[in-house]
């Protein structure tokens, strides 16, 4: 038995990047993803751990694509068994209504878990038979669009010996957390044999462990690395998988070191497109059908040149794979050869060269720079509440933001900011 | 010790905007103070700005800077060049890194000006901030701090659009929800449009039904025509198609005859209309015609006979009048003898005759004159004697031949074998005794002996040559000698009797022979031609006596020598002529009289017929007949036609009887008139009738349909022909009934388009709504100001992380960075201000203390703000480079102009002290007071440059030619001296080809033998050619027309020259040129001072990162500038062609020509040299 699975699809969302060169993406370009690779797998079952569509989009964008995809995916045959995300509380109880009173025959292959006696909330199993192999389903809905408790407090004793497959959307290991929190302690705990599980968008695949499926193709410039769907295969009760089923597209971090051998802007050029092939060469390995490569470029290293202004040149293609820069250059270099020059200096610059090259290394600060640090995340933490930001919620957040690393990152871009502003004030003389 | 150091040595400025073609060096500065002093103009801020161009890599050169300067670095030395913005240095030949990069305000800290200085510190404020700056190591924290906080008021509108995007969102999604209803609107309106279909159908036949009716009522409306004959409906009903076409037929027959009677009676008048006009008897004949028409052609016939053989009496009376007047020597001739054939053919055979022999006479007359006279033949050997030399020559052949064909050849018998056998064994035993004896030639001779008697005897002897006895042979050829010697002349003998003298002289026997045999056959030939013309006289003369017989025999006029035969055939054949015309006229006589006698014959019958008719004869009786006979034949033709005419109008009149349309209208009871208007209106009502029957017809079908075919319905059907008012009545009632039920179809029908309009408005809206992607894109809106809102408070928190920053260093700052500077600023302020004053910095505000109390900049002098200024920026720069680093050169300029003697004597103390520690110090001014305290106060070891005389140096050494000397020193006496000699005591140069001419010495439009011309116009003044030009051309001197033109024939020598030779290139030219791909040209330049300056060899020459594009490109502008030429026109060309053109103003043997010549040899030369 092949089983195709896949979570947070938010159908409905528009990708919030540019566009791939010569491929658009649109709101519903994710779950297309989903449902063609489903066929094109022959998958025998369909899970969907939540999340299938965006919750501010759950009226007719969404429902429309979400009702022809099943319909088409019942069509061909599969068994689609879905729980609902916190996105999707009410829209799968209505698409499961419409599929039973329009296509009745079909509709029992469409198992939607985690609901009883017509409530969302529960722990329900399912048996899929296919061949001579049989799987157990078992899986928990979202009643509401927030739910604090740990679904797993409630969950069921299973009959018999079938292989299970539990289905699952909410933060793991998060405690606080108000959509649906659960350990990994309670998760061993059921003894079930694998764990499909749903609302992190980032792809945590590993064998024989609950993984979070991550979202099909990548939603925002942050959701860096490959994204798809996963196989998983049941053969004489034995699992195997889950083997990634990658998707055309991907958006990859690209670091360009710089020496101060890169004197023009031609060798920062050069140094980008160098990256983004070696990049695109790595990317392919594990992915032939790859069709595009977003790159989020990063220069570090020392250089005197500045980043390049404009990104448009540096669209590419390689071996039929289109690649382009998302966004600006960052630009992360100091001046050459400026650092180690200054660690001996007494004044403000040595003071930051000596700061810098802790922060690189990652040393302690000494303790006059430590309690910096302390305020800095403070300042994080005050700013979550100001009343400008206040509006902003836990999904917009930076996912590079994670204290306390990250006032360490701050503290570094405003030493080199700073350093590289007096040095570039400043005559060298002894190179004059 | 001193700390180590950037010092110049020299400075090569070779190009730089404002000095183009100027350049100069400054050579041997030393370390410690350079003072370099000059009027305005003469380049100080140059000079200034090409040695920081020198020092700083990043500063802007301006365009076609090219720069060059010796240093030493650390006590190393380092060579330096800067090509526009491309500063390279280099140690040993190698290049070494170079400043990577600085501030123009660092740059700025190192060129201290009075007046930026005094500009800068007008307001004590911004002053101090500005120095406060420096002194925190060049950078503005406060507006760094501004920087990174002013994204903080940008948060609030980010905030704004993040929450109208979720707001849009909000709405759209509330609006959405409040369709949800949607889809099942959608089906049950579906449900409903269902039916749409079957209402349609349904209105349809109502319409049809309603249109039917309609018909109907329209043509019972149309029954109208019908009016008139309402009470007699069974008469149009009765009236058929068949009665209709008899009555057609039958008054159609009538109005026929009708016609046919009126027609031929018109006809018969306009016959007798048309016959009165003629004038013919009552009755005409045929045979009138055919005798009109046949004596008018017999008469035509002779007129036309009569006229033609008048023609001919006529012409050949013309004929023979013309004979006449050619020949009037025949005139009587018919009393001549006849000239019968015979005699005639006798004539002429006598004139063919006579004419042959005449020619024959003339070629053969030419013959004998072309063979000459006879020719004498030379003596000649008898033929006999060359076939005694071929004998001979047999004979000797034979003789020659003779040893080889004696050569014994032995003939073998039966029984020779045994006979040889025995004596070849009777010569061996001799043989062997011989050689036993030791007698070998005399028993070998003996066995031969014995050996040829045996053979003998045995006839095996060799065989002899036939005839081929030597010595006979040797008789015979003596004896042939013996008969040539009595045959042939002595001068035929051979020297000696060899072979080849014989056979040579058997040839010239032979050749001898023949030319004489030919010689005598061509004097044969003479003889017989000189006796064949001598017949021919004979006879031609016996053939003239003939003619003259025969003239006289017939007494023939004229000449009868040797044209009488073309005479004689002339006068028969003209003789013949004559009589031929005679009989001609006399014949044509006679047939005209019988042609006349003829016309007039017809004639007079011609008048008696035309008097017949009552017609006159006229002018030609010709047309009157032909006119007669074409009334004749109308006549004729009239006549029939009237008899036709009349026969047709009886027959008709004949065939007149009581008319079939009368009976058939009183068979029906009816008037024609009636009959016809009833018919008519039958017609008409037909097709109205036919229409109705067929509507009627669909109707039927309709209602039937629609169950709607009444009783009352089928009554009208049947009897559609009733009265119209039933009918209308009947109708009217069905078409109400139809209507309503027609209304109704029609209001479900729109009840069910309304639904089907808003099923398909809520289809869009639900496709719209499900495809449009409007709320995800409010979304994406939403989700990108969230992001941005995001980026901005992680902005906001760089900011306040880099203000920590900033704060944190302020504080460390204030006690670790600032104090040495401030420290060692206020120790150079006090000795400036010879411990007056100390600095003291409060609130970013520089004050000067003195005493207790604390002055800020306003209360302080010029001079005394511009000593603390210096302080500050002094200390800096000691800060900045630091005790280990390299000091840089300070550029000073006027900063003394405000100062008194005291405060300069502390200033140029203070600046000797730092100049001491190794560092070199400019000084620039144009005042020479200043250059007076430096040199009075600086002591010896400051180091003070004249840059004017530095310039005027360089000018001096590049161009050699003397300028204008206002106190004219006395010009040397020639003397005896050559023009060369002369010239050279003058100092003048030879011929230059790069010089303008008219800046180029005097001497050099002079010849040989005119220097003391030159000495003259030299004294008075005249060193130039220029000048000497301007000065004759402005005098008009006819005496100086030759020098003029000498010095325009040198001008346009020169422009020649030029123009065939390439350019010299510099550096310079190099430097400023804008050459494409060579943007740096630094590598370039090296390669040009490699070689030489040659531009070929710079082509040739491997360039640095120069590939062979680039070296296209140089070469293009190499060419396009001068500087190469492919082929250079020789010298002597040019000359020649200046000799070819100027020849007619300046004459050639002009000594101006040798000056010319002189000029145009040696002006190759790329720089001029002393003669």
């Amino acid at each position: 038995m092949k089983i195709l699975c896949a979570a947070d699809i938010h159908l409905g969302r528009q990708p919030s990047m540019q566009g791939f060169p010569g491929r658009t993406l649109t709101f519903h370009s994710a779950w297309d993803f989903v449902v063609d690779s489903a066929i094109r797998e022959q998958a025998d079952l369909l899970v969907l751990a939540g999340d299938l569509v965006e919750r501010d989009n759950r009226y007719f964008e969404a429902w429309g694509p979400l009702k022809a995809g099943v319909t088409r995916l019942l069509q061909a045959g599969l068994t689609v068994a879905a729980i609902a995300g916190n996105h999707d509380s009410e829209i799968l109880p209505r698409l499961h209504a419409d599929l039973v009173r329009e296509m009745p025959a079909e509709a029992g292959r469409f198992l939607l878990m985690g609901r009883q006696d017509g409530k969302l909330g529960h722990w329900t199993q399912a048996v899929v038979t296919c061949g001579a192999e049989s799987l157990r389903l078992v899986g928990w809905s979202f009643p509401a669009h927030h739910h604090s408790a740990n679904p797993l407090d409630g969950f069921p004793a299973l009959p018999g010996d079938l292989p299970t497959l539990g289905l699952l959307h909410g933060d793991l290991d998060i405690p606080r957390s108000s959509y649906a929190p659960f350990t990994s302690g309670a998760l061993r705990a059921t003894g079930i044999d694998r764990w499909v599980l749903g609302h992190i968008h980032a792809p945590s695949a590993r064998d024989a462990a609950p993984f979070y499926c991550g979202s099909p193709i990548p939603l925002r410039a942050s959701e860096t690395g490959a994204h798809g769907c996963f196989a998983l295969t049941l053969a004489n009760r034995a699992w195997s998988g889950p083997v990634l089923v990658p998707a055309g597209i991907r958006i990859e971090t690209l670091e360009v070191p710089l020496t101060p051998a890169d004197t023009g802007e031609a060798d920062v050029q050069a140094a980008i497109l160098q990256g983004m092939r070696a990049a695109i060469r790595v990317c392919q390995e594990g992915n032939p059908g790859l069709e595009g490569v977003l790159f989020r470029v990063r220069l570090t290293g020392e250089s005197a040149i500045p980043a390049p202004r404009t990104t448009d040149e540096y669209a590419l293609a390689l071996d039929g794979v289109h690649a382009a820069i998302h966004g600006e250059v960052e630009n992360f270099t100091r001046p050459p050869s400026s650092l180690e020059a200054w660690l001996a200096d007494k004044g403000a610059r040595g003071l930051l060269a000596r700061l810098i090259q802790d922060l690189d290394q990652g040393l302690v600060p000494q303790e006059a720079w430590s309690d910096l640090l302390g305020e800095i995340a403070r300042l994080e933490t005050e700013s979550r509440s100001a009343g400008a930001f206040a509006p902003l919620d836990s999904r917009w957040k930076d996912e590079t933001i994670a204290p306390p690393d990250w006032s360490r990152t701050l503290l570094r871009r405003a030493c080199v900011r700073l350093f590289n502003a007096m040095i570039r004030g400043e005559a060298t003389h002894a190179s004059a | 010790m001193p700390a180590p150091s950037f010092q110049f040595e020299q400075v090569d400025l070779n190009a730089m905007r404002g000095f183009e073609g100027q350049s100069f060096k400054v050579q041997g500065l030393r370390p410690g103070i350079v003072v370099i002093h000059g009027p305005n103009t003469v380049g100080k801020s140059t000079l200034a700005l090409a040695m920081e161009l020198l020092l700083w890599q990043q500063l802007e050169a301006p365009e076609g800077t090219f720069l060059g300067a010796r240093v030493r670095v650390g006590g190393h030395p380092q060579e330096r060049t800067r090509i526009q913005d491309r500063l390279v240095a280099k140690v040993d030949g190698q290049a070494v890194a170079g400043s990577a990069w600085i501030s123009p305000e660092t740059r700025e800290r190192y060129r201290l000006s009075l007046t930026d200085l005094l500009q800068k510190s007008q307001t004590n404020q911004p002053f101090g901030k500005h120095l406060s700056k420096e002194m925190s190591g060049g950078v503005d924290f406060p507006a760094l701090r501004r920087e990174a906080t002013a994204a903080f008021s940008r948060r609030i509108g980010e905030t704004t659009v993040y929450n109208q995007a979720q707001k849009r969102v909000d709405e759209q999604a509330q609006e959405q929800k409040g369709q949800e209803s949607l889809e099942s609107e959608i089906r049950q309106l579906e449900a409903a449009v269902a039916t749409l279909d079957q209402h349609q159908r349904a209105e349809k036949r109502l319409t049809a039904l309603d249109r039917a009716m309609d018909s109907l009522e329209r043509l019972l409306g149309q029954d109208a025509a019908l009016a008139p004959f309402a009470g007699r409906e069974p008469l149009l009903l009765a009236l058929r198609e068949h009665d209709d076409t008899r009555f057609q037929e039958y008054r159609e027959a009538r109005d026929a005859a009708k016609d046919a009677l009126s027609l031929l009676e018109n006809r018969l008048g306009q016959l007798e209309d048309q016959l009165k006009p003629l004038d013919l008897p009552s009755a005409l004949r045929a045979d009138q015609l055919q005798e009109t028409s046949k004596l008018a052609a017999d008469l035509e016939q002779a007129e036309q006979a009569a006229a033609g053989t008048g023609a001919d009496s006529a012409e050949a009376e013309a004929l023979l009048a013309d004979w006449q007047r050619a020949c009037p020597w025949l005139t009587g001739t018919e009393s001549l003898p006849e000239l019968t054939p015979d005699v005639l053919e006798r004539a002429r055979n006598l004139a063919r005759r006579f004419e042959q022999s005449q020619g024959l006479l003339h070629a053969l007359t030419r013959l004998a004159d072309d063979l000459g006279p006879e020719e004498a033949v030379a003596a000649v050997p008898p033929p006999a004697a060359a076939g005694i030399l071929d004998q001979w020559l047999d004979q000797r052949r034979s003789l020659e031949a003779l040893p080889r064909a004696a050569e014994p050849k032995p003939r073998w018998g039966a029984g020779a074998w045994l006979l040889l056998g025995a004596g070849l064994l009777a010569g061996l035993a001799a043989v062997a005794l011989a050689l036993r004896a030791g007698a070998f030639p005399v028993t070998a001779a003996v066995a031969a002996a014995l050996l040829g008697l045996v053979l003998g005897a045995l006839g095996l002897r060799p065989r002899p040559v036939q005839g081929a006895d030597p010595a006979g042979l040797q008789r015979d050829l003596e004896t042939l000698q013996t008969r040539y010697t009595a045959l042939a002349t002595p001068a035929f003998a051979p020297g000696a009797w060899t072979p080849a003298d014989v056979a040579n002289l058997a040839g010239a026997i032979r050749g001898g022979l023949a030319r004489a045999e030919a010689l005598a056959l061509r004097n044969e030939d003479r003889i017989r031609a000189r006796r064949r013309k001598g017949e021919e006289t004979q006879r031609w003369e016996s053939l003239r006596a003939e003619a003259a017989q025969l003239a006289l025999q017939l007494n023939l006029p004229g000449e009868t020598g040797e044209a009488f035969g073309g005479y004689l055939e002339l006068f028969v054949t003209r003789l013949q002529a004559g009589q031929g015309l005679r009989a001609k006229v006399a014949s044509a006589r006679s047939l005209h009289e019988q042609a006349t006698h003829q016309r007039d014959t017809l004639r007079a019958r011609a008048d008696g017929h035309l008097h017949a008719f009552n017609r006159s004869p006229g002018i030609d009786r010709g047309v009157a007949l032909a006119a007669l006979s074409e009334q004749l034949k109308t006549g004729l033709e009239l006549q029939a036609e009237r008899t036709r005419a009349q026969d047709g109008l009886a027959k008709l009149r004949q065939d007149s009887r009581p008319e079939p349309l009368d009976t058939f209208l009183a068979g029906l009871d009816l008037q024609e008139h009636t009959f016809q208007e009833a018919w008519e209106t039958r017609q008409r009502w037909q097709p109205q009738m036919d229409g109705f029957s067929g509507q009627l017809k669909l109707v039927e079908t309709l209602f039937t349909q629609e169950n709607h075919w009444t009783p009352e319905l089928q009554a009208l059907a049947e009897r559609h022909a009733r009265p119209l008012g039933e009918r209308r009545e009947r109708l009217a009632l069905i078409r109400a009934e139809l209507q309503t039920e027609l209304s109704r179809a029609q209001e479900t029908l729109r009840l069910i388009t309304e639904q089907q309009n808003s099923l398909v408005l809520k289809q869009k809206i639900l496709k719209d709504l499900t495809r449009g992607g409007t709320l995800a894109s409010l979304i994406l809106e939403r989700d990108l100001a969230a992001q941005q809102l995001e980026a901005r408070r992680v902005q906001e928190l760089e900011g306040r992380t880099l203000g920590l920053l900033i704060d944190r260093l302020e504080r460390r700052g204030a006690d670790e960075d600032l104090k040495p500077q401030l420290k060692r600023a206020s120790e150079l302020f006090q000795r400036f201000t010879h411990y007056r004053y100390e600095l003291r910095f409060i609130n970013d505000t520089f004050m000067a203390k003195e005493g207790n109390r604390t002055l800020d900049l306003a209360q302080l002098s010029e001079a005394t703000r511009l000593q603390l200024l210096m302080a500050v920026r002094l200390a800096y720069v000691e800060y900045q480079e630091g005790p280990e680093g390299i000091q840089l050169p300070l550029f000073l300029d006027e900063v003394l102009a405000n100062c008194d003697d005291h405060r300069a004597v502390a200033i140029i103390e203070t600046i000797k002290v730092m100049a001491a520690t190794g560092r070199q110090i400019f000084y620039f001014t144009a005042q020479p007071d200043e250059v007076e305290k430096w040199r009075t106060l600086g002591g010896a070891d400051i180091q003070i440059i004249d840059l004017a005389e530095v310039r005027q140096m360089g000018l001096q050494q590049r161009i050699p030619l003397p300028g204008r000397d206002w106190t004219r020193p006395p010009v040397p006496d020639p003397a005896d001296a050559s023009l060369l000699e002369y010239a050279r005591t003058l100092g003048a140069h030879s011929p230059a080809l790069w010089i303008p001419l008219g800046q180029q010495h005097a001497w050099l439009a002079f010849a040989e033998g005119e220097q003391r011309t030159l000495h003259e116009a030299l004294q008075g003044g005249l060193a130039t050619l220029g000048q000497m030009r301007g000065y004759l051309e402005a005098q008009r001197d006819p005496s100086a027309e030759s020098l003029v033109a000498t010095i325009a024939i040198l001008e346009e020598a020169q422009a020649q020259l030029q123009a065939a030779r390439p350019r010299p290139l510099t550096a310079a030219d190099l430097a400023q040129a804008e050459i494409k791909g060579f943007g740096d040209k630094t590598s370039l330049l090296e390669c040009f001072s490699r070689c030489g300056g040659d531009p070929r060899r710079l082509l040739a020459a491997p360039i640095a990162d120069v590939g062979p594009k680039k070296v296209g490109y140089l070469k293009d502008w190499l060419q396009a500038g001068g500087y190469l030429q492919d082929q250079e026109t020789p010298a002597e060309e040019i000359l020649a062609g200046l000799k070819g053109r100027y020849s007619s103003r300046l004459g050639l043997t002009a000594p101006g020509w040798l000056a010319v010549e002189r000029f145009v040899l040696a002006a190759g030369q790329q720089e001029p040299s002393f003669a």
